[in-house]
């Protein structure tokens, strides 16, 4: 891999509209990180509950493969519901 | 189930990895040594995302597959069967990872159409990371 290079010094040697297209970048890849970690997050949850028998082959069954699809989706499903029940216990006070 | 990916527009690769030597040399930035450098950045912060990345999903495999595969009373060294469990437990977590990673974009990018098209790139991005990771190439970069 290439030396790497000093962001912070860098960064004032950068034109204007290449400062703002790189903070863009980083806005952008911050956004990426936080959807990777939820996907971390979701896979352990998700592969605990979905994973559950003898681990001999190195594929997804196609039942352990609809699990977790499922398992994902109802996952945010719960997620808004909790959202809007919130919401209803609000508006009841 | 393909989600679109947006073309990253800063994202142009390998052309501007040489211009490290020159960046001391001026004051004021000429345009062409800027994007030059800009690019240069932006490599580097997406190549270290990439290894961060890789490296968790690697202690998350660690972790579970320990879980599944290791008993409670772990005998004196790995058993052959223990070993094949772990082989398989593995590939099966990237691919649960790559199973959930799309169902997950999907999903947002129904409910959220503004966030997803913003990080545009994060599936593909994300997959083609973990992707890689099965190869020689990035496997190197990790350890």
């Amino acid at each position: 891999m290439e030396t790497s290079i000093s962001v912070d010094g860098a960064v004032s040697k950068l034109t204007p509209q290449d400062q703002r297209e790189l903070q863009q970048f980083v806005q952008n890849e911050s956004q990426k990180n936080q959807i990777q970690s939820t996907v971390h997050d979701l896979t352990e949850r998700c592969f605990k509950r979905c994973i559950t028998g003898s681990l001999s082959a190195g594929k997804l069954t196609s039942k352990e493969e609809v699990c977790m699809q499922n398992c994902v989706e109802r996952f945010m499903d719960t997620s808004l519901a909790v959202l809007k029940h919130l919401e209803t216990l609000r508006a009841g006070q | 189930m393909s989600f679109p990916s947006l073309p990253n527009p800063f994202s142009s690769s390998s052309s501007s990895s040489s211009s490290s030597s020159s960046q001391s040399s001026t004051t004021s930035p000429s345009s062409a040594e800027s994007t030059a450098l800009k690019n240069q950045i932006i490599q580097t912060l997406q190549t270290e995302g990439n290894v961060q990345n890789a490296k968790y999903l690697i202690q998350k495999v660690n972790e579970n597959c320990f879980n599944n595969c290791i008993p409670a009373d772990a005998s004196t060294s790995l058993t052959r069967s223990e070993s094949t469990c772990l082989s398989a437990c593995m590939e099966k977590y990237i691919e649960a990872w790559n199973t959930t990673s799309r169902t997950y974009i999907a999903r947002i990018s129904r409910e959220a159409p503004g966030v997803a098209a913003a990080v545009g790139g994060a599936g593909t991005g994300g997959l083609g990371g973990l992707g890689g990771m099965q190869g020689p190439d990035v496997g190197k970069e990790m350890f």
